[in-house]
């Protein structure tokens, strides 16, 4: 072949080494799709579904175990009652500390803060309601939470919240 | 704090997105591309700025991609494998009329894309009439005609 004239930058054994590098990147970009896919960055999917509590119990929650920062989240609560005409909920302190509870659906009657616990009471002729709460969390990291009943059972959960 | 940190993760995640990419992913846009372009462009705007949308904030997100983009610039100054990390290097796929094939393949150009680039710009009829053609770093091709068809 005739001698190369041009003047370039060109190194083929960097240039092997970032085809390699580039073809790692697709596969971790489609993985990293797959993951979303799966749940694992927040915004539902079936691995990010989680549920405290038997169904059938006082108290079963359901609930995302992966959360996104600034974004708002979904907790669906199964809840009975054995006192006729109102519910009483409450959720830990702990856990209200790094959400906003932003709507809670049906609207609660009343809300009262204790020191451990944040409580609300919904008016129900039902013994049992099914109640949303829509939070912002505020942090990242792993957030643990519990939700019970006044004067009843409680659960347990955690979540994680990521940027 | 925020800001600045925010700013610099969706810099280096879109710097390593794109650099996967490879050279010639948004080299020539087409409308689809622009489209595209366009969504990542608002997708990225909102990690930028969440629901902060003071004007204060607007210069910190402005004033730390700036910031960023001059220091890789001087960082591959005087530092020649940052730029080829950051920014890869030329390779040439065509020399003295022959496709170097391996390297056109893994580059994702085809012979039609490179004759065209040697038609738009030196009026080339054939692949023997390029002495080199060349994928730059900005993933446009750079053709050299031989001496005879110039």
């Amino acid at each position: 072949m005739t001698k190369r004239t041009l003047e370039i930058d060109e190194d083929l054994d960097f240039q092997r080494k970032e085809w390699l590098w580039q073809r790692i990147g697709i596969a971790m970009l489609i993985l990293f799709v797959l993951v979303a896919l799966l749940g694992l960055t927040g915004a539902g999917g079936p691995l990010s579904h989680g549920a405290a509590g038997d169904r059938g119990s006082p108290i079963h929650i359901e609930y995302e175990r992966v959360v996104r920062r600034g974004a708002r989240a979904t907790m669906k609560l199964h809840l009975r009652s054995n006192a006729p005409g109102a519910i009483q909920f409450w959720v830990s302190a702990p856990y209200v500390e790094h959400v906003k509870i932003e709507t809670v659906l049906p609207q609660p009657d009343g809300v009262s803060v204790d020191q451990s616990r944040q409580v609300y009471t919904i008016r129900s002729d039902a013994a049992e309601a099914t109640v949303l709460l829509h939070a912002e969390h505020l942090t990242i990291g792993r957030l643990h939470g519990e939700i019970g009943l006044v004067g009843g059972p409680s659960v347990q959960f955690s979540q994680v919240s990521l940027f | 704090m925020d800001t600045v940190l925010r700013t610099v993760v969706v810099y280096l995640f879109v710097l390593v997105v794109f650099r996967i990419s490879g050279k010639r992913s948004l080299s020539q846009i087409t409308t689809f591309d622009f489209i595209l372009l366009l969504i990542i462009g608002e997708a990225t705007q909102q990690a930028l700025v969440g629901n902060d949308f003071s004007i204060i904030n607007a210069f910190v997100v402005i004033g730390t991609l700036v910031t960023l983009e001059c220091l890789f610039s001087r960082m591959e100054c005087r530092w020649p494998l940052v730029g080829r990390v950051v920014g890869s290097l030329p390779v040439v796929v065509v020399e003295h009329g022959k496709l170097l094939k391996e390297r056109a393949e893994q580059e994702g150009v085809t012979l039609s894309e490179i004759l065209t680039a040697g038609r738009e710009r030196h009026g080339l009829e054939r692949l023997e009439q390029f002495k080199y053609a060349i994928l730059e770093r900005h993933g446009g091709i750079s053709v050299v005609p031989i001496d005879d068809a110039r």
